[in-house]
């Protein structure tokens, strides 16, 4: 076995390494439960592409519940609540459609009763002018290079703190970061009022 | 009357600033003055009701002797507002907050819709990596299914092409001699009956066989006419394989796939980060190639070269041939990132594979894949995510490697690293690698007079350790020197130029004036001596503004011991 697997050898390492926004737990998390959900989903539609991307979609759920909204899943494993998530989702999009199979509750095995947040919220179109505006300006700023993009993020939405910035980014101390933020921060609002306005 | 000072300012902005009440209060306690004048508590009251009251800002400040620290002020209050929308946007509720929320603060407002954007964007574009993450690992998969596949293929023509080999011998025999005659045959005659059908099945399976061969054949001839076309074109970037002597080694590398081409007409240089070298096979044999090949060549090619200066040379040589074909690669191995700048005048496309000749390393191209654009700046990440334990180890034990000979500001960890090193290398780091106790003091000097001497008692261990072609690291291994910790207030260094060491050394703030010329060569003490540059003396509190201080250090060898050595 990996050393990258042995690291996440159990469910709560894999939880701790999402909310560390660490790139492998997310692979990990993906690749582990893909078969079961795929193969629990098959059992109630037959697109292979769409099951493909309800699953996508669910994971992304889950790692945002894990780093937005703490999930901690106590008395569920990640499985479970994970099914739930699929489970919904199909029977949400498809509920109307023909092509949905006719399921049992028996096929519906091994899901998550309570109630779970399993929607992405409405982000997925940016469709304010501010929003589009502030996408557009952050990743003007990141194909500029620089450290900006990456700073603005690991502050606002990763919520590091200075002193992990500093060392990730290879600052001198966590001021210099703080200063660098400060003046990124101001250069994208400028931008974006600029814009706005 | 109290008189805010730029200090004040700054401790006055961190008490806006604080995360914690815990923290806010100590800095509460730093700035008690103005907190018991009232002074904060009118400010706050402000900026919660009064965001626009600039005239009431300016009267609070002028009362506190303010009045050049009003921009100042007026910055620490948009401050106040970012803050507190950015923890009210991931959702911690602090009073301050809970206080602001409750009234109609036009300012904060606008922040929070600000802050709720920002961060719904970031969550877009993250959402946007997992997916195409997601769907990179799916391709991976496909990918992989593909190469099982021809691997399957491959083994089905082996069998066939060998089942083949063996049906030509058989059809020289005619089919009655597959029928076994009377003397031979143990099952009566009524068996002769059985081996007919299985005659006549041998046969037309015989006939399948042949048209699925000469089916492969023609395969084949297409394929080899692709592996043709494309040597010819590395052949034509390279040079050809058959230039290769037996003698020289030959590191085949797997076939690193990594997305893109190089499309970049506009850029006069190209950087390309590789992310996640972790899972770079490719990198890893690249870097074992240079490291390991290299001093596999020294110790094989030239036994009597038990010093580090031919292995530098070579590394060094080596060095300037791959700046030759990128402009510069950095390795960061914290990040696992490899980053090549590569030169306007080259397109590199699609599969890249690694491999080393000689003392040389290439780079092949592969044009048979799907490709896609790489700007300026772009990010790489290597499809194959997940490496045995084999090549993680071997990367591990290269990177440790790579982390020391490639910053000057690594070291080795502990003494008993360096004894194993030392050993590992049989002698080969020169006369100047090893551990060394080191007795300093200080002399305070005014005008050309010796006016104190103040030893430091602290004798420390001290690492001499080669780091990178002819030079050398002083490391302070008994301050818990750790890897990529170093302390960066100070370094020294011994180079040697021509026959003789200098030593040279560098503070956070000035570099050493000194260049002492040691000579290490069967000695097992020395000297060096230096006053402290001018800026670091102003770091000094001394009230004689003519003193200087000289430090200087005595070394002692205590490894290798002169009999060793």
């Amino acid at each position: 076995m990996s050393k990258v697997v042995a690291l996440y050898q159990t469910e709560k390492a894999v939880i701790e390494g999402v909310k560390n926004f660490e790139d492998a737990a997310a692979t990990i998390l993906y690749n582990k439960h893909k078969d079961y959900c795929i193969r629990f989903m098959a059992r109630m539609y037959d697109d292979a592409e769409t099951i493909q991307d309800i699953y996508q979609d669910a994971v992304i759920v889950l790692i945002e519940n894990i780093r937005h909204k703490n999930l901690i899943l106590e008395n569920t494993s990640i499985q479970t609540y994970l099914n739930s998530i699929c489970r919904n989702q199909v029977l949400s999009r498809f509920k109307l459609s023909k092509k949905m199979k006719n399921i049992t509750n028996d096929d519906i095995e091994d899901s998550f009763d309570e109630k779970i947040d399993d929607w992405l919220d409405d982000l997925n179109s940016l469709k304010s002018e501010r929003l589009i505006i502030i996408s557009e300006e952050l990743l003007k700023m990141k194909d500029d290079g620089g450290k900006c993009y990456d700073l603005l993020a690991l502050f606002y939405f990763e919520s590091r703190t200075m002193d992990y910035i500093a060392q990730k980014l290879e600052y001198t101390n966590a001021d210099n970061a703080k200063n660098q933020k400060s003046r990124c921060q101001k250069r994208l609002k400028e931008q974006v009022f600029k814009r706005i306005q | 009357m109290l008189k805010l000072t730029t200090q004040h300012i700054d401790q006055i902005r961190n008490y806006f600033l604080a995360e914690t009440k815990e923290e806010s209060n100590a800095l509460q306690r730093n700035i008690a003055p103005y907190f018991l004048s009232g002074f904060l508590i009118e400010l706050k009251e402000l900026f919660i009701n009064h965001p626009l009251d600039e005239e009431r800002l300016r009267s609070i400040g002028k009362s506190m002797g303010a009045e050049e620290h009003i921009n100042s002020l007026k910055e620490i209050q948009q401050s106040y507002y970012e803050h507190l929308a950015r923890l009210y946007v991931i959702g911690i509720i602090n009073e301050d907050l809970e206080k602001l929320l409750n009234v109609n603060n036009k300012i904060f407002n606008e922040e929070i819709e600000y802050y709720s954007n920002l961060s719904k964007v970031f969550r877009t574009h993250e959402r946007e990596k997992l997916k195409k993450k997601f769907q990179l690992i799916e391709g991976q998969s496909k990918i992989h299914d593909i190469e099982i596949t021809d691997a399957f293929k491959q083994i089905e023509r082996d069998r066939l092409k060998s089942i083949f080999k063996n049906s030509n011998i058989e059809e020289e025999v005619p089919v009655a001699a597959l029928v076994p005659n009377d003397s031979t045959r143990t099952l009566g005659s009524k068996n002769r009956n059985i081996w007919r059908p299985i005659a006549i099945a041998a046969s037309i399976v015989g006939f399948i066989v042949l048209a699925g061969y000469l089916f492969i054949l023609r395969e084949e001839k297409i394929e080899n006419s692709r592996i043709a076309k494309n040597n010819e074109f590395e052949s034509a970037l390279f040079g050809s394989k058959n230039n290769l002597t037996e003698n020289q080694k030959i590191y085949e590398v797997r076939e690193q796939r990594l997305l893109g081409f190089v499309d970049n007409e506009k850029a006069d240089s190209l950087t390309v980060e590789v992310r996640d070298v972790k899972s770079m096979s490719g990198l890893i044999e690249f870097k074992k190639a240079i490291l390991l090949n290299e001093f596999d060549n020294v110790k094989e090619n030239d036994l009597a070269a038990k010093n580090i200066d031919r292995i530098l040379d070579s590394l060094n040589s080596l060095q300037n041939y791959l700046l030759s074909i990128f402009n510069t690669y950095t390795y960061d191995p914290n990040k696992k990132s490899l980053i090549l700048n590569i030169s306007s005048t080259d397109s590199i496309f699609g599969i890249y594979r690694y491999s080393i000749k000689g003392n040389k390393f290439l780079i092949s191209v592969n044009l048979n894949n799907k490709f896609y654009n790489i700007k300026q700046g772009s990010i790489i990440y290597p499809l194959i995510e997940v490496l045995n334990e084999k090549d993680l180890d071997e990367l591990k034990k290269i990177e440790d490697w790579y982390k020391i000979i490639n910053n000057p500001l690594n070291c080795v960890n502990s003494e008993n690293q360096f004894y194993e090193y030392y050993k590992n290398m049989d002698g080969r780091l020169g006369p100047v690698a090893g551990i060394w106790k080191l007795d300093n003091y200080i002399e305070a000097w005014d005008d050309k007079k010796i006016i104190s001497v103040d030893s430091i008692i602290d004798i420390s261990s001290w690492v001499i350790f080669p780091i990178f072609y002819n030079k050398y690291k002083v490391c302070d291994i008994d301050k818990g020197f750790q890897g990529e910790k170093a302390e960066k207030d100070f370094i020294a260094f011994f180079e040697k130029v021509s026959d003789k060491f200098v030593y040279s050394c560098q503070f956070l703030y000035a570099n050493c004036s000194v260049t002492s010329e040691v000579s290490f060569q069967n000695k097992n003490h020395f000297e060096i001596e230096y006053f402290l540059p001018e800026p670091l003396l102003r770091l000094q509190p001394t009230d004689n503004k003519n003193i200087r201080i000289k430090w200087r250090f005595k070394w002692q060898r205590v490894y290798p011991k002169p009999k060793d050595f």
